[in-house]
């Protein structure tokens, strides 16, 4: 049987990590770096880069850690966060763009596989079907806003949603996605 | 706003999505803090966005871990490091290392701008001495300037008579004249040329009045090449003038034999 890490409780986890505990950053990556760098690496489509941008968002959590504190939300959210905004400030560089350039073709040879395995982990997680339950435009949605760090001027232009009904449709689409994880 | 109105709004999927102004993220974590329902609400949201994230859940490269772990540690030695403020400096080589580098760049830069000051500092040395001996030759122009002005205004004084002394068969080459001014009595003398002398000799001015020689002064020492006037003694009547080469300091009466020029005043 697996033994429990005193670290599942979250609040011993950041108050080890508070407290410098090496220990406690190795359960860190352990247990969220797949979550992180999924996210990390459907924003920025290129594997090398991806693995570059998670290192410096870990970094970025180990040396803001300090001003964590659970009243904007869970660890995990804050640390979403940070690996989105480094993500998304990323492909924003002019380095990414040009390196992204030369390793379109490369990328585009691997991509198979890469969606299979993304498959293989949402099956696990069984949340392959909450999100095929979203209506494609809801998912369209959040997906430019949450991926691509679009603005509502940026998402109503590009959607062609007028921009005073983009947060209602943002808040339907999340509304829709919380029924469905709490059927599930 | 009732707390309905404010989860209703929309605001909250915002925040939760990173989309909010600075503003209205304070906003958010203020209602939060003041209402345990829309903090509830906020959580839930930020739950079903986290839950899609891990949708794309994937492994990063096998390499990565061993290099974010490893920099994050190197990264807490470093701060720890910086923590700790005493440091024993004989500990921290790399400190006494930079700090020998530092003394020594140091040192060198005072030796250079030393050496630089020094340079500068003989430099304005010699521009100074240089600029004495320019403003002392200067002086010593003007002094002779006003001299020669002055022996100008003597001689083309028209109270002024000249006599001209000329050498006798002893030194037949020898020269002086006397410029005496006939109203103020005054009596110069210039020395054209006139042989040295032997130690403990000096020449003497005799003015002959009346047909005999009165003492008109002693010739200073050292005069060759002086070519500037010297006042002498005074005479109201004089018919010659003549030097002789008498003991230094003078004599009461001329020694004729002694006698170098002369020369007689044509009124």
């Amino acid at each position: 049987m697996k033994k429990v890490s005193k670290y599942s409780n979250e609040a011993t986890l950041v108050a080890s990590l508070k407290a410098r505990d090496n220990e406690a950053i190795t359960y860190l990556y352990d247990n969220y770096s797949n979550a992180l760098f999924g996210v990390i690496d459907r924003i920025i489509q290129s594997e090398d880069i991806s693995n570059d941008v998670l290192q410096d968002a870990f970094v970025k959590i180990w040396k803001n850690i300090d001003s964590y504190t659970n009243e904007k939300g869970s660890l995990f959210t804050w640390m979403l966060n940070i690996c989105r905004n480094t993500a998304i400030d990323e492909t924003r560089s002019k380095q990414y763009k040009k390196q992204l350039q030369n390793q379109n073709i490369e990328d585009s040879v691997n991509s198979v596989n890469r969606v299979e395995k993304v498959e293989i982990k949402v099956d696990h997680i069984g949340l392959k079907e909450v999100v095929a339950k979203l209506k494609p435009d809801q998912k369209l949605l959040i997906d430019k806003i949450y991926f691509e760090g679009y603005t509502q001027e940026e998402a109503s232009k590009e959607l062609s949603i007028p921009l005073g009904t983009v947060k209602t449709r943002i808040r339907a689409a999340i509304l829709h996605l919380r029924e469905v994880l709490n059927y599930e | 706003m009732s707390n309905k109105a404010y989860i209703e709004s929309g605001m909250l999927e915002s925040y939760a999505l990173g989309m909010c102004s600075a503003d209205e993220a304070t906003e958010v974590e203020g209602m939060c803090n003041t209402h345990s329902e829309i903090k509830v609400e906020l959580l839930d949201t930020q739950e079903a966005i986290n839950a899609y994230a891990l949708t794309q859940s994937k492994a990063p490269k096998a390499e990565t871990r061993e290099k974010i772990l490893t920099s994050i540690l190197l990264q807490t030695q470093i701060s720890q490091d910086e923590k700790a403020k005493i440091i024993p400096l004989y500990n921290n080589r790399l400190a006494v290392a930079a700090s020998f580098i530092l003394l020594s760049l140091s040192l060198l830069g005072n030796i250079f701008f030393y050496q630089k000051w020094k340079s500068a500092n003989g430099e304005i040395l010699a521009l100074n001495s240089e600029k004495q001996q320019l403003a002392d030759n200067m002086n010593a122009n003007q002094v002779k300037y006003e001299l020669m002005q002055r022996d100008m205004s003597i001689i083309t004084n028209p109270d002024v008579v000249k006599v001209m002394m000329k050498g006798l068969e002893k030194s037949p080459e020898s020269l002086a004249m006397i410029y005496w001014n006939t109203k103020s009595k005054e009596v110069f003398i210039e020395l054209k040329s006139l042989p040295s002398l032997d130690v403990g000799k000096q020449y003497q001015l005799w003015a002959i009045v009346d047909g005999k020689p009165v003492d008109a002064g002693m010739i200073a020492l050292n005069t060759n090449g002086d070519t500037t006037l010297h006042k002498m003694k005074e005479f109201e009547t004089a018919q010659a003038f003549a030097i002789t080469i008498e003991k230094e300091g003078g004599s009461p009466t001329p020694t004729s034999e002694a006698m170098v020029v002369l020369g007689g005043v044509i009124l």
